[in-house]
Formats: structure tokens, sequence, C-alpha cells
């Protein structure tokens, strides 16, 4: 197709969106400096006093550090300075700097995040086609209801009963961790257990968005029924199924990353909560660790390095975008 | 004009039995205490009694032997409570935002549109978590830390709604007959952008709920005040022998949360009927 033309305008996109993380990167820092202004105690009590574990001759480098007894322009100097250059500090409950810290365990919230997604976007779709092709009908009604409930459920709860229901009382999933540690699995054996450990927290995560897309989905392609195009096919014969799958979905897939896009941080929001019931070893079970450690300085990291990700994210589905609708320039 | 709304939304099926749930909830909420008089956190019968074992506790006490259904009376009030401040603050903070930014335009607007997009980037329950957490869980955090992550499409909502309504003819008029910025904002324009205001409210107010819920789950509660998701997530250790301790306050979530979505549509049908067909 005409893919391959369009490689050159996604790289100068990249090139300017990436431009745009920086001030993100230099909003969520301003926040965070602010928040630690305000927070009880002075900035070195929030970040390494809390943690409990901290020795005094660091907090006194970190005081040095931070110029905490010069004016506040200053401080905030030097606290945006390390914030750019990436230096998100040292954790003393886990004994490591922030930023490897975060790395290692993004890569499961990725997994999570994507496989979530992905069940999210694809029932949502079916669901969404079935309800708009049988608008007002009995598939429609009991779909709705189903997307009214499940919009409703939270999904930290929900990722209980799940626990309660299909690991504990019918066995079949595992409930907790990514992979067995009781055992060293290789190769297909070690992916099949990944993926049964991903299922249960995928679902989980996925209920709320599937609800949402569904609705999408269902106003989107009922919109296009009605429209211009879709009136041209039916009269060159097309036939029902072909106008819903071909004509109407494809459209309908455009609104779909748009919502996606805005959901992101939302997402994350929900990776968090299901992380920490299904003890999920990403970002969002590290938040936890630190709520709990009361390691301020690892959850202002992670606060910004989510944002990030979520920016960076977001430039991805624009691209995306641009490849599923030829009329949007990049 | 509230009679008609309240008749309107009477007629509309989902949003009456949205409106009866809230109103038992409400109920609950306010007088619960009658029928279950007693300290929500006093120990006073044998641990994780299930539902129904012993009439003394209708609804089985927890791992520590408190009586579950005073937890969730007490868990109604906290729950509504913050829910309605909370979505009180996020509106308040959008309106304000989304006024001065539609009515001033220029580089107030552009000021306070990156500040929205900021805050829309952050996920905002992480933000909320650091919130909390740094400034020390209780009720008064908690309502403050939601509303302020949840303000932005408020002010989204209110600045278009601004930017069409300030080319109106009638706030032309009234700006020609001397009317300040001040009175021009809140007499003229901002009663005409309320009624979408108003449907994301309620759905705000359902969102609070579940996010008070999870922040409470994570341990980032009042530790004074017996919540839904406290309950949860002090249940939540022996979910797999006891899921009732879990399982009663998330249903109450659920419904509550599915009562406001429900009114919120129905208000939403009510109020922009040219949007009702869809």
């Amino acid at each position: 197709m005409m893919l391959h033309t369009r490689i050159p305008a996604v790289l100068k996109f990249l090139r300017r969106r990436l431009w745009q993380v920086a001030p993100v990167v230099f909003g969520i820092a301003l926040l965070n400096f602010l928040i630690l202004q305000l927070a009880p105690g002075d900035v070195v009590d929030v970040l390494a006093g809390e943690a409990g574990a901290a020795t005094p001759e660091y907090m006194a480098r970190l005081r040095a550090d931070f110029g905490l007894d010069r004016p506040v322009p200053t401080q905030l100097y030097h606290y945006l300075k390390h914030t750019v250059m990436l230096d998100l500090g040292f954790s003393f409950r886990q004994n490591m700097p922030v930023l490897q810290l975060i790395l290692e365990r993004l890569p499961a919230t990725l997994l999570l995040m994507i496989a979530a997604m992905g069940v999210a976007v694809f029932s949502g779709l079916v669901l969404g086609v079935i309800s708009a092709r049988f608008a007002q009908r009995a598939a429609d009604r009991v779909i709705s209801i189903f997307v009214l409930v499940t919009y409703a459920l939270p999904t930290f709860w929900l990722g209980l009963m799940a626990i309660v229901l299909f690991s504990a009382k019918l066995g079949w999933l595992p409930s907790s961790g990514m992979t067995d540690i009781s055992v060293e699995l290789t190769g297909l054996a070690h992916l099949r257990d990944v993926a049964r450990h991903t299922l249960l927290p995928a679902l989980t995560l996925a209920t709320f968005y599937l609800a949402v897309y569904t609705k999408l989905i269902r106003t989107a392609m009922l919109e296009y029924f009605g429209a211009d195009f879709i009136r041209t096919a039916r009269a060159k014969g097309a036939t029902e199924t072909r106008i819903t799958l071909f004509h109407a979905l494809r459209n309908a897939l455009l609104p779909l990353m748009t919502m996606l896009g805005l959901q992101l941080g939302s997402i994350l929001s929900g990776a968090v909560l299901v992380e920490s019931v299904f003890s999920w070893p990403g970002l969002g079970r590290l938040a936890f660790e630190s709520i709990l450690a009361r390691d301020f300085n690892l959850l202002l990291g992670i606060l910004l390095f989510s944002s990030v990700m979520v920016t960076v994210l977001n430039i991805c589905v624009d691209v995306v975008y641009a490849f599923l609708d030829p009329r949007i320039e990049l | 004009m509230y009679l008609a709304l309240l008749k309107e939304l009477l007629r509309n099926r989902a949003a009456a039995a949205g409106l009866a749930i809230l109103v038992l909830a409400a109920a609950v909420a306010l007088f619960g205490h009658f029928w279950f008089p007693g300290d929500p956190w006093e120990m006073n019968a044998a641990p994780m009694l299930w539902p129904g074992e012993d009439p003394a506790n209708p609804l089985g006490t927890d791992l520590m032997g408190r009586d579950m259904a005073t937890g969730l009376v007490s868990g109604a009030r906290v729950s509504l409570m913050i829910g309605l401040v909370s979505a009180l603050i996020s509106a308040f903070v959008g309106i304000t935002a989304g006024a001065l930014g539609g009515f001033y335009r220029g580089w107030v607007d552009a000021f306070l549109m990156r500040l929205t997009e900021l805050f829309q980037t952050v996920p905002q329950f992480v933000l909320a978590v650091v919130l909390v957490a740094i400034f020390k869980p209780s009720v008064a955090t908690a309502t403050f830390a939601i509303g302020i992550v949840s303000w932005p499409p408020t002010a989204r909502l209110v600045r278009s709604e601004f930017l069409v309504l300030r080319e109106r003819e009638f706030v032309q008029a009234a700006r020609t007959l001397g009317m300040g910025d001040l009175r021009l904002i809140v007499t003229q324009i901002l009663p005409n952008a309320l009624p979408p205001v108003i449907v994301i409210a309620a759905l705000n107010i359902a969102h609070a709920i579940q996010t008070e819920a999870a922040l409470s789950f994570l341990g980032l509660g009042d530790p004074n005040v017996m919540s839904w998701g406290a309950i949860i997530g002090n249940g939540r250790e022996q979910v797999v022998d006891a899921w009732y301790i879990c399982g009663l306050p998330g249903i109450a979530i659920v419904f509550v949360v599915l009562a406001f979505n429900l009114l919120g549509e129905g208000l939403n049908d009510a109020l922009n009927p040219h949007l009702a067909a869809k």
C-alpha cells in the first residue's frame, strides 16, 4: 500500500513530537517540587527521612545538594537539574537507584497493559459490532446491561473476586505473580506459564475499558450506518456483513484510537491497582511497596516516569492513527 | 425548573432506578446507625462469622470480630460524603479554570490549557496516591486529592461552552449595558454553561467513590474511619476463606456507582435533549 511512502513523514513527526516530552518532564518535576515544598517537614525529611533508612551523612549531603539553606528558586533549579538528567535519586529501602528500580519493573507493566488493551479492544469491537448490528434487539439489550454493570465494577474488587472464583474455588489459574517460582521453566513452557499468570490480571484490567469501547463502537457504527459512503456501498450491492465489517467498522476504529490515547493515564492507574491485587511485579506493585515503606522519593519517581510513559505511548497512538486514516497529516 | 427536571428523570426508568438506589443509600448513611448503633471498630463477636450465622450480626463479622453491618453503614456515610465533596471541589476548580480560559482567551487560556493537559497526562490515580501518601492519609486529604486530580474534563467542557457563549447576543447586550467581567461570567454565561457540567459532576461522584475505595484499599484511607474500601483492604488476606468480607462492601460500591452513572445518563437525556437521539 502507501505505507512505505509515509515512513519519512513518520520519522519527522517522531522527532518533532519527542521534543514535546520535555515540557511534560518539566511540568511534572515542577509539580513534584511543589508537593515536596508543601509537604510537612523539609524536602530531605520527606525524601529520605520518611524512608527511615538513610544515614545522617547522606541526609546532610542531600540537604547541601538541594541547597536547602538557599532561597526557593535556587532549590527549584537544583531539583529540576537533577530531574532533567534523569537522576531520580536513590531508594534506601530497596537499596538501588530509583531509575534502575523503575526500569526493572517496566516490562511487566507494559506486558500487562498491552495484554489488557488487546483483550479490551478486541472484545469491545466484537460486542460493539454485535450490538450495533442488532440495535434495540435482545442481543443489544443484554450487551448494554453487561456494559452498565462492568462500568461500575471497581477493578481491585473484581480482581479479588476473580481470585476467589477462578484460583481458589475452581483452581483454573494462578492468583499471584508473573511466573511459577517453584519450578524453573524455559522456552515454550516458560511462555505458557507467563501467559497463564497474565490471564486473570489482564482480564481484570480489561473489563472497564471493554465496557467503554463497546459503547463507543456501538455509537460510532450506528452513526455510520446512516452515512453516504455506506449508502453507496449498499447501492453497489455489498452484503450487510461486508458493510458492517469493512466500511462501518474501519471508520469506527478512529474514535476508538482517540479514546485509547486519552485513557493511557487511566490504564496505567488501573494497572497500579491490579498489580497490587495480583502481586504482579510491575510499576504498580513497586508503587504499592513504596507506599508501605513510605519511600516517597521512589513514589515521586514513579509518578514522573509514568507520566513520561503516557506521553510516549500517546505519540505511538498518533502514529497508528495516521496509518489507519490516510487523511490525517502527521 | 427543578421540579420539572425531577419529573423528567422519574419518567426515565433507568434514571428513576438510579435515584431510588441513591435515596436508599442516603437513608442508610443518615439513619443506619439507629439500626446498627455502636462503634464500627468494636470487636464484639467471634471473628469471621458468616452472614446469617448469628442474628446479632446479620451481615456477619470481619477478621477481628467487628460487626459488618455497622461497618457498612459507616462506609456509606464516608463514601457518599467524600464522593460529593470531592466532586464539588473538582467542579469548582474545573469551572473556574474553564471559565477564565474561555472568557479571557489569550495567554490566560494558553496557560490554563497547558495546566489542564499536564493534569491529564499524569496518571490520575498515581497522583492521588502521591498526594494522600505525602500529606498523611485522612478524610480531608483523600477528598482534596480526588478533587484536585479530576477537574480537567470539567475545565475543558466549561471552556468550550464559554468560547461559544461569550460571542452570543445576550452576552454582548449585557456587556453593552456596562456589566463587569465577573458579573458577566457568573450571572450571564455560567448559568447557560451549567447543564453539561451537572452531568459530568454526577459521573465524577461515581468515579470519586471508586477512587476513595481504591485509596483505602491500598491502606491510604483515614486510619480512624471505617470505609468500604478499608473493609475490603482489611479482608483481602483472608479473601479465599471469607469472601463475603470483601464481597459485601464491593457490592455496595457497585450499586452506588451504578446509581450515579444511571442518574448522570438520565440527566444528560433530560438536560441535553438534542443529544438524546443517540
